[in-house]
């Protein structure tokens, strides 16, 4: 197993999590090759101040709690932030959230926004009968009302992918729909291509593995949240 | 793919010794009823039964255990109380080589422990084991039968189904859809022979050219998956899944003891393997009649439809059908029209595609006018599937039953497919409004055009469901790669 799969999804085990804190899931994607938004997981005010300092603002500071799935519903998210004040402000809001009192926080994840594109989800699973298994539909909050979502069976090849895009009902929006640029069906090609590449490399330990949403623009695909379960530990 | 082929599969669809375990001297039990069926089927082979308790059961050599029996014994049918069939596999080791089990109360009760200790027995036994919980296997070309009155025509299309129950519909409905089988097998709980093997000897058996499915689920996905991707461009796989919802899925555990797998990873399954997947038993069977009769036929691209026959209604509503799945129904073309103008067409027929020639037209010179139609377009315009529709009823007419206008309607449709320079496949639908006379005239062209291969539907959907299975199975590349 490649070194940093293992260490973080190591330590996770060790912490009896079964999900793993967003900054490390993204770190294992960032290892493939997928593109995630600059940032830091932060666990006090200097160590925000610093980690600001490297990045361009505007920034979004999410809570990174393993008991927290929907972060954004429960006031765990702040997107669009401006300038330093903002950030302290932000940081404030955050750890004074009522919703968010009393739930174990690893920190917090400071990052650049990503510029607001097309939302898709990119994520693999571990199917019981046929093992992994990638998954790819239009993505964002509303996921599961929208059920535009195909499944292939792991390993998939770029054609694969591309007739799992044309089936999508997002897809003539993908490609540039009243006037609106085209997004580059490359880049989520190669981005399917490599969740689906670590999940067979995964799949031993990993039950799910999700980008939501992938955000892709004319050139760009971004990641800009993941997450990513573990299977039971098996006896 | 040399007769010299050699499968661990070979003794179940042509065993040459026989034993049916569970059989009564009362002749009452299930296996004393697959032994008549044996019998009537006309299996040639040596039969003997297996009383545990030795009991003599009438006419047939009786035995109390499998390795009493004095030659090897190729295909045991065993149908004793679950608890009893590790005992008698344990107990035939050296003389079996495949046992059905088709006794209940295993893993599909719910518990596994004896389906457990069930595949122990066999694997230290050495005897390959089908089911638990399933009802036979149909073999036409040894005349193997779990049925009464099985077909005795051996045909092309090898099924597999987790269910006993589906696999007698699909042999005794399909058998008047026209289908002919290589074989049946119904897999049950799946403990050792699973879909995925019985798929493999298919592909690689001669006698078969097209496969069929009923699954719930399958337990090594992969394996599965990976036999499904060799059929690929070889032999086309219709899939008939059950279990796609949730409360369908529970029913499936009880039932098979299936695996739960999202129904989305289904159709990408069959997206990626060229399979066509569908959800009903009609569905499945037109799409394996269309396969098994014209297969050969589809050209890829299977893209330009020509709709010929009577209705206007109806003919709107088949180009809607075929143009939602994606299909052309290309305007008659000047040249093919240039030609039509010579002949003494009547008022009310539209010769653009959809050709809708009203009755006056199909009878005139008792159909021989439509025959120079159909012949012209298809030759001109070369289509690549011609479909012809009969509203029967409109057609029969009451003073002159006997009028062979429709017959000759029909075998014009076979013969422009048989002579036609390029292939072209025949689809036939035959209209009926569900009167007994119509019904009658229906089933008996039916199986007149079904005996020149030419697939019948009731109505245009399930004529473009099949013409869409053709497509699935034409437009994966034969080596799975990419163009």
């Amino acid at each position: 197993m490649v070194t940093v799969h293992g260490e973080l999804i190591r330590s996770a085990r060790a912490a009896r999590r079964v999900t793993l804190p967003e900054s490390a899931a993204k770190a294992i994607v960032a290892s493939q090759g997928i593109a995630v938004p600059n940032g830091k997981l932060v666990t006090n005010l200097d160590g925000l101040r610093k980690a600001a300092a490297t990045l361009t603002y505007p920034l979004v500071l999410k809570v990174v709690a393993s008991e927290v799935v929907h972060k954004s519903d429960f006031g765990g998210v702040v997107a669009g932030i401006a300038d330093q004040s903002a950030l302290l402000a932000a940081w404030r809001r955050i750890t004074g959230e009522p919703r968010l009192h009393g739930i174990k926080m690893d920190g917090m994840l400071v990052e650049e926004c990503v510029p607001s594109g097309l939302e898709l989800v990119v994520g693999a699973r571990f199917d019981p009968s046929f093992g992994p298994t990638l998954m790819v539909g239009s993505g964002g909050i509303f996921l599961e009302l929208l059920e535009d979502i195909v499944f292939r069976i792991c390993p998939i090849t770029d054609h694969d992918v591309h007739e799992m895009l044309a089936e999508l009902r997002c897809y003539p929006r993908l490609r540039g729909a009243r006037g609106t640029a085209p997004v580059s069906l490359a880049a989520v090609v190669a981005t399917a291509r490599r969740v689906s590449d670590l999940m067979m490399l995964l799949y031993d330990e990993v039950a799910e593995l999700e980008i939501n949403p992938l955000i892709v623009g004319s050139d760009s695909a971004i990641a800009a949240d993941v997450r990513m379960v573990l299977k039971p530990v098996t006896r | 793919m040399t007769p010299t082929r050699t499968d661990d599969l070979d003794p179940l669809f042509a065993p040459k010794v026989i034993a049916a375990v569970g059989a009564s001297s009362n002749g009452r039990g299930m296996a004393n009823r697959f032994l008549d069926q044996l019998r009537a089927f006309g299996f040639s082979g040596s039969v003997y039964a297996i009383n545990l308790s030795g009991q003599r059961v009438p006419g047939v050599e009786t035995f109390t255990s499998i390795v009493k029996v004095p030659e090897q014994v190729d295909y045991a049918y065993i149908a004793v109380p679950a608890a009893a069939v590790p005992g008698v596999l344990a107990s035939a080791a050296g003389n079996l080589r495949i046992a059905q089990v088709v006794s209940s109360g295993f893993s599909e009760s719910g518990d596994s422990t004896l389906q457990g200790d069930l595949v122990a027995a066999a694997r230290s036994a050495g005897i390959r084991l089908l089911g638990p919980n399933c009802l036979g296997t149909y073999s036409p070309r040894s005349r193997l039968t779990f049925i009464d009155r099985a077909p005795e025509t051996v045909g092309t299309v090898g099924i597999v189904s987790q269910s006993g129950g589906l696999a007698v519909d699909i042999i005794r409905r399909g058998k008047n859809r026209g289908l002919r089988f290589s074989g049946v097998v119904t897999v049950g709980n799946s403990a050792d022979i699973g879909p995925a093997d019985v798929v493999r000897y298919y592909l690689n058996d001669p006698q078969t050219q097209v496969i069929g499915l009923y699954l719930e689920g399958v337990r090594d996905g992969r394996t599965f998956f990976d036999q499904l991707m060799a059929c690929r461009g070889t032999k086309p796989v219709v899939l008939l899944k059950g279990g796609t919802t949730a409360l369908g899925q529970n029913a499936a555990v009880s039932h098979t003891a299936s695996l739960m797998t999202d129904a989305r990873v289904w159709a990408g399954l069959a997206r990626q393997t060229g399979a066509t997947l569908v959800g009903a038993l009609d569905d499945f069977l037109d799409a394996l009649v269309s396969l098994q009769m014209v297969g050969h036929r589809a050209t890829a691209p299977l893209e330009r439809i020509l709709i010929f026959g009577n209705g206007g209604g109806t003919s709107v509503l088949a180009t809607d059908a075929f143009a939602a799945n994606d299909f052309l129904v290309p305007p008659t073309s000047p040249e093919a029209l240039a030609r039509l103008a010579d002949l003494n067409i009547g008022p009310g027929t539209s010769l653009a595609n959809p050709i809708d020639a009203p009755a006056s037209t199909l009878r005139a010179d008792e159909g021989s006018v439509a025959r120079q139609i159909l012949k012209t377009v298809v030759e001109v315009d070369r289509p690549d599937a011609v479909v012809m529709h009969i509203n029967l009823s409109v057609l029969v007419v009451a003073d002159a039953p006997e009028t062979p206008v429709i017959s000759n309607l029909v075998d014009a449709l076979i013969d422009v497919a048989a002579t036609a320079t390029t292939s072209v496949v025949p689809m036939l639908v035959l209209r009926s409004d569900g009167e007994a006379d119509i019904e009658n005239l229906k089933r008996e062209l039916t199986r007149h055009a079904n005996a020149h291969s030419v697939p019948v539907y009731d109505e245009f959907p399930a004529a473009v469901r099949s013409m869409v299975a053709l497509r699935n199975h034409r437009s994966a590349p034969p080596d799975g790669s990419v163009v």
